[in-house]
């Protein structure tokens, strides 16, 4: 069972879960900026035994873009 | 252990602060994925009452030529299992001169008790490392003298003010060297220049007592620079470490952050059966273990020589065993494998009480504090009930593997020393965090909440068909737990089983860590109205979790709706079983005599008066 994309997030910013949504990216959420970036894609990578190219984690600026890069991962989230 | 997130959040709402530490450093424990480490992170810097937990604070500012932040989580938790809670100060990046000299800078203001300089040399001197190929000699030897000449102002500048520990990280070698295969012939190759500059540093570091050398280089050669390096990482953010290598790099760091705060361990506390030689000292006798020659043999020797080595480092070894003393002191004294011999030892507690109790009396003897303590052991059950009772004690359950138990032990820096001594007003906090320490045993959990945690389900009836060997097989091995040493052929139990004058009950044991299977066994003769118990026997596997005393409540059980009225137990006393002497005293018999020939000792006790209910901490399905 795949653990839930928010509260992976969540963790790595000390954001709470219930507070995200698709539309949180690094231009609205507090804390999220180029260097937790870096945490989330290697937060993701554990959580989800995925490996992420760098040209996809450049793009990973929110979480309806992130969503994006796991299902292609083949990654199940459920909305 | 409810390793469960929300159950870690809600005991730490209720101010159970010990029990909430125990569960996110098993939570961690057992899954070290970077999110988990996030989270617990969170929690011991922002939930977790660390200072009331007896943890030492201590400020680390870090110098550093890349993006190193990532190590935070990392180091946070790797710090916990240590009892040290961390405040780190990152200087901006790639800023170490100006924060060095500079009075007012954010590194004085935050005033470190220890500073960690990670430079890199391709930040420091890129063309060394970028374009290798392309540079004279002398532009090499400039430029590297150069780059030394800033690590020592660096060095100097901190090392002087003498207030902080200052750690360093030497060069990495880059994973292919510049000039390809004729490096290794080549006495200006980029390799060798490297060393000979760590070679360098090493010089400079000696100059000061308060400065250390890390060994970045080795330390990312013995991880693997593809399990090290995160090219990504680097290209996006500068970061130039993976998750693993963080992980790798924290547990390093800790490794001079805790002599540097006298945290260091002091103690290495073993186990003895299944830990120092393979099998059961009192099943299988000093000719039945394993203990050189092949494996597994070979694998304990070689553990025990690493403990020895460990010794020769000054650390202090102890023992703390469920044995016969005489036993388990038969094996140092005569056992001709044995590396390991009693005089290596500062203190042994062998004998039947619990490994907790244990432990503090080997603190109490030698005089350190539980935090001092690393204990090792091979059962599931006995670490759990030290982590739980003493979280403070690093615990390490050995694997099943004995192949694995050396590597396990030198990969420990836990007791590395620093050859620097912390100053007095540390040792002079520790008494307080005693203190504190009493003050929470009234949050610590009682064996018996132990015990439910352990999903312990016990099946108690007549024998299944296929079990008659095995059955034979417990009256013969069984030494300890038996009180009347009744040893039986196949035809003794096949006849038992089938005559209605004698009743056979077996007990399986499972708990949470797995199935133990047939580990009890009671025989019963039928006298009238008295029901003598001939054969009382448990494996040692299970002694010591009140399971003797559920396979009793089963005979009285039974005996009631059979109709008999009392109970007859004996006692034959054997160099092996003298800790159940007093088995039924202890369950309320009372003594009806002793003969003087063999010490046959025999105890009664009325049906209506034994206890008919089973503890409600276990789960028991009569069958």
């Amino acid at each position: 069972m795949a653990e839930r994309l928010e509260e992976v997030i969540g963790s790595v910013l000390s954001v709470p879960a219930e507070a995200l949504s698709d539309g949180s990216s690094t231009e609205n959420t507090p804390n999220w900026d180029s260097l937790r970036q870096l945490s989330i894609l290697l937060a993701l990578e554990s959580a989800y035994g995925i490996s992420i190219t760098t040209d996809e984690a450049v793009n990973m600026n929110s979480i309806a873009a992130i969503k994006v890069v796991l299902k292609r991962h083949g990654v199940e989230i459920d909305s | 252990m409810a390793q469960n997130k929300e159950d870690i959040k809600e005991l730490i709402r209720q101010g159970r602060h010990q029990q909430g530490l125990a569960e996110l450093l098993e939570l961690v424990r057992q899954n070290p994925q970077l999110y988990n480490v996030s989270f617990a992170a969170q929690m011991l810097s922002e939930q977790i009452d660390t200072a009331s937990l007896g943890f030492k604070p201590v400020r680390i500012g870090f110098l550093r030529s890349f993006t190193l932040e990532l190590i935070e989580p990392f180091l946070i938790t790797a710090c916990a299992q240590m009892g040290v809670s961390p405040q780190l100060y990152f200087a901006p990046y790639n800023v170490i001169q100006q924060e060095i000299i500079d009075s007012k800078s954010g590194l004085h203001r935050f005033s470190p008790e220890i500073v960690i300089v990670a430079v890199r040399l391709h930040e420091l001197c890129g063309k060394l490392i970028w374009e290798f190929p392309s540079l004279s000699t002398k532009d090499i030897e400039q430029l590297s003298q150069k780059a030394i000449e800033d690590m020592g102002q660096i060095i100097c500048g901190l090392a002087q003010q003498g207030r902080c520990q200052v750690i360093v990280h030497n060069f990495e070698r880059p994973w292919h060297p510049a000039m390809g295969i004729i490096e290794s012939q080549l006495p200006s190759g980029q390799r060798l220049l490297i060393e000979r500059m760590n070679g360098q540093l090493r010089e400079l570091a000696q100059n000061y007592a308060n400065v250390h050398i890390l060994d970045y280089d080795h330390l990312r050669s013995r991880i693997g620079h593809e399990r090290f390096d995160d090219l990504r990482g680097w290209y996006l953010g500068r970061s130039p470490i993976s998750a693993a290598g963080l992980a790798e790099l924290a547990k390093e760091y800790r490794g001079f952050i805790c002599p540097l705060s006298s945290k260091s361990k002091k103690c290495l506390v073993l186990d003895l059966d299944n830990t120092l030689w393979g099998g059961i000292i009192g099943e299988d006798g000093l000719e039945g273990i394993k203990l050189g020659g092949d494996y597994p043999g070979n694998a304990f020797a070689e553990f025990q020589q690493a403990i020895l080595n460990l010794y020769h480092r000054g650390v202090v070894l102890a023992v703390a065993s469920k044995n016969n003393k005489a036993d388990a002191l038969e094996v140092f004294a005569k056992h001709p494998e044995m590396v390991l011999r009693e005089e290596h030892f500062a203190s042994m507690h062998i004998d039947w009480q619990d490994k907790v109790q244990s432990i503090k009396a080997i603190a109490a003897e030698l005089n350190i504090g539980t935090d001092s303590m690393v204990f090792m052991d091979d059962s599931d059950f006995e670490c759990e009930l030290v982590r739980r009772e003493l979280l403070e004690v690093f615990t390490i359950k050995l694997p099943p593997e004995p192949a694995k138990y050396r590597n396990i032990l030198e990969e420990l820096n836990c007791f590395d020393l620093l050859g620097y001594s912390a100053e007095d007003r540390f040792r002079g906090q520790q008494y307080r965090q005693q203190a504190q320490r009493e003050k929470l045993k009234s949050e610590s959990v009682s064996l018996e909440d132990f015990y439910r945690s352990l999903e312990i389900k016990l099946q108690i009836g007549r024998p299944h068909p296929g079990e008659l060997t095995r059955i034979t097989q417990m009256t013969q091995k069984t030494n300890q737990f038996n009180l009347t040493t009744r040893r039986y052929q196949q035809s003794d139990i096949k006849k038992m089983l089938d005559s209605p004058g004698t009743h056979v009950y077996t007990l399986h044991y499972i708990d949470r860590f797995g199935e133990a299977g047939l580990v009890g066994l009671a025989i019963i003769r039928v006298q009238e109205k008295d029901w003598l118990i001939d054969t009382f026997l448990l494996s040692c596997r299970v002694i010591g979790r009140t399971i003797e005393q559920t396979l009793l409540t089963y005979v009285v059980r039974q005996g009631r709706k059979k109709g008999a009225q009392q109970l007859i137990g004996e006692y034959i006393p054997t160099a092996k079983n003298g800790l159940v002497k007093d088995f039924y005293p202890q369950q309320g018999f009372n003594t009806i005599k002793t003969s003087k020939q063999d010490g046959l000792t025999q105890f009664q006790a009325k049906l209506d008066k034994l206890p008919a209910d089973y503890a409600d901490y276990l789960l028991v399905e009569e069958y």
